[in-house]
């Protein structure tokens, strides 16, 4: 019985279990130390050479004599300097970019989950042919790869009066092309017919239905694609610096930062990714398993 | 059902009509228009007299095909097209073989599920900083404490194409593994439990039953991932702003960087040149879906 016990546990323990495991394992090793190596290099001096002579190492002396100012003193160098809608020169704080990135962030993120979310509720519904002809036509979009469309893009909004206005950035993400459709297209195909009818002899409007009745059985789907899309907007830079020059994100800020010659203090830099990384960080620890299971309804960055 | 039951009233209608015109117009605007738009102003070239966009024919594709331009746009093609082969062939197939690993729960799993969704939250971009900065710092140092070798800064020259190159993969590795291990986790259970019963091994299991049955959705992946081909950029932006030297420049990271810069000269040639790489992109995306779809051991998808 013992042996048969050893040999049943042998036979898990493949040595390409054990490959495996060791490459996943390095794999892991590399991103986590990437990521501890920026934090305890941002505790650095950064000032003269003193980086250079202990790139690898912890910073030196006790924790109270580490260089946490670093993560205060960076704070004036991410401030951008932008033409706003007069021509002028103006002049953007840290304060100003977390206001541009919440907005940003928050705003396309609420429009990415409800927009979907009501067309999807409305082809349910109302299964008539124009219905069904948007499913298809979103489908068909999504198999169609279109590429260089962003000059054409930008042209559209000049001619509008919309480029470089927040208004304009929330007209551009006021759509339904995403996937998220479909899932949301799948979500109410499983509603029960019932629930409708009930609501609807009980005199219920239609709007009544949706908003009160319908929308709370998604509740929990719809707020985990706001935060699913409102991680992808806080983190990326490049659409932000396409459309809203004059609303530089804090992402936007970073980018400039990287490539700028003006700060040569690498501590402070990495103190400001660092900074930037933890509110996803600390989002991602919350609410781990309802964002893992995105995965599972066909998450994932786009 | 017939079209009188689909709007029982009125105010059903009006109801569906209201709050669809908005979305509708939207999409038929930045779908439909800006595409069409950008086919014309593949046609058109920019009168800086008139300042305006005037009629130009196929001025804007012989200018794409003509020896020293096409040359050009061939290697920058070239380059993404490495990125996506690779992604397809080496990445694709790694992905599923770890995926595997995390679907069968062995040791670790849920620690490398946590590890590997981290990519998804934290920003690419700002983790491509970090990386540049370590690459050319920390990395140097290793490999003379290693090797006793002394390399100079990696990050310049062709070590700028590599070194995105590698960066994108690494980084987006976790998120490719996780997403196939989500489509192995729909796999009946009782298919593989049946398999577990006749005695079938794990190399077995992996490709006769599980690959098949998630065989849609590496297609749709493989799909994806030829879709965006000519428009990743690489994290080259990310990692090296517009500093980045032709020959270490890919399609996306051109296409971006050109339209960033919004020169009404140039934007009729990159509109004819996004169309050319849409209609390769198109023939490749059906012809591959096409021959997996035949090649699909559930049947046609």
């Amino acid at each position: 019985m013992k042996e048969m016990k050893k040999e049943s546990k042998k036979r898990k323990i493949s040595w390409f279990d054990v490959i495996t495991m060791l490459v996943l394992l390095f794999y892991a090793c590399m991103l986590m130390f990437l990521l501890i190596w920026a934090f305890f290099s941002a505790l650095k001096n950064g000032n003269g050479m003193s980086f250079d002579k202990n790139v690898l190492g912890l910073p030196e002396g006790s924790v109270f004599k580490w260089y946490w100012s670093n993560f205060v003193d960076v704070l004036p160098y991410l401030s951008q300097q932008v033409t706003n809608a007069k021509g002028e020169f103006v002049r953007v704080n840290f304060i100003g970019l977390a206001f541009n990135t919440l907005t940003y962030a928050g705003v396309n993120a609420i429009l990415h989950a409800i927009v979907p979310c009501v067309v999807s509720y409305l082809m349910v519904k109302y299964p008539c042919k124009f219905s069904s002809f948007l499913y298809v036509l979103i489908i068909v979009t999504k198999m169609i790869p279109i590429v260089g469309s962003n000059v054409a893009t930008i042209k559209l909004m000049h001619s509008l009066n919309l480029y470089n206005t927040r208004l304009g950035n929330w007209i551009m993400n006021f759509n339904f092309g995403g996937i998220y459709t479909l899932v949301f297209y799948g979500m109410f195909q499983g509603v029960s017919k019932e629930l409708w009818e009930a609501a609807e002899i009980d005199g219920a409007n239609q709007w009544t239905i949706m908003v009160k009745i319908i929308f709370p059985t998604m509740i929990n789907t719809i707020s985990l694609i706001a935060m699913v899309y409102f991680i992808q907007f806080w983190n990326e830079y490049s659409t932000a610096m396409l459309y809203l020059p004059s609303y530089p994100t804090l992402a936007v800020a970073l980018f400039q930062l990287s490539r700028t010659s003006s700060l040569n203090n690498v501590p402070m830099k990495l103190a400001s990714y660092i900074m930037f990384l933890l509110p996803m960080l600390v989002i991602f620890l919350i609410f781990k398993d309802k964002l893992m299971g995105n995965l599972a309804i066909g998450g994932g960055k786009e | 059902m017939k079209k009188s039951q689909v709007f029982r009233t009125r105010s059903d209608l009006i109801f569906y009509v209201v709050l669809m015109v908005l979305p509708c117009l939207q999409f038929a605007i930045f779908y439909f228009y800006v595409n069409f738009d950008s086919f014309a102003l593949a046609f058109k070239k920019w009168d800086a007299i008139k300042l305006q966009y005037t009629w130009d024919g196929l001025n804007n594709f012989k200018n794409i095909f003509s020896a020293e331009e096409f040359t050009k746009y061939l290697q920058l093609a070239g380059r993404s097209a490495l990125f996506g082969c690779v992604s397809v062939f080496v990445l694709t197939p790694l992905a599923l073989v770890f995926s595997f690993y995390i679907y069968k729960q062995k040791r670790l799993s849920r620690f490398f599920s946590t590890l590997l969704y981290l990519p998804n939250i934290i920003s690419g971009a700002v983790v491509s900083f970090i990386f540049v900065i370590f690459l050319d710092r920390g990395v140097p140092i290793i490999v003379e404490a290693l090797f006793k070798t002394e390399i100079g800064p990696i990050f310049k020259g062709d070590g700028v194409f590599w070194s995105a190159f590698f960066f994108s993969f690494w980084f987006s590795f976790g998120t490719n593994v996780l997403m196939y291990t989500g489509a192995m986790k729909k796999v009946p259970e009782s298919t593989t439990e049946a398999a577990k019963i006749d005695g079938v091994s794990s190399a077995q299991e992996f490709f006769m039953i599980v690959i098949p049955q998630i065989f849609p959705t590496i297609i749709t992946f493989v799909v994806i991932t030829l879709s965006a081909m000519f428009t990743h950029e690489m994290s080259l932006f990310s990692m090296a702003g517009f500093n980045v030297m032709p020959p270490q420049e890919n399609m996306g990271y051109y296409l971006y960087t050109r339209t960033y810069k919004q020169d009404e000269a140039l934007n009729p040639v990159l509109a004819a040149l996004g169309m050319v790489l849409t209609a390769v992109t198109s023939v490749l995306v059906f012809t591959v879906r096409g021959f997996l779809n035949k090649i699909n051991p559930m049947g046609d998808n």
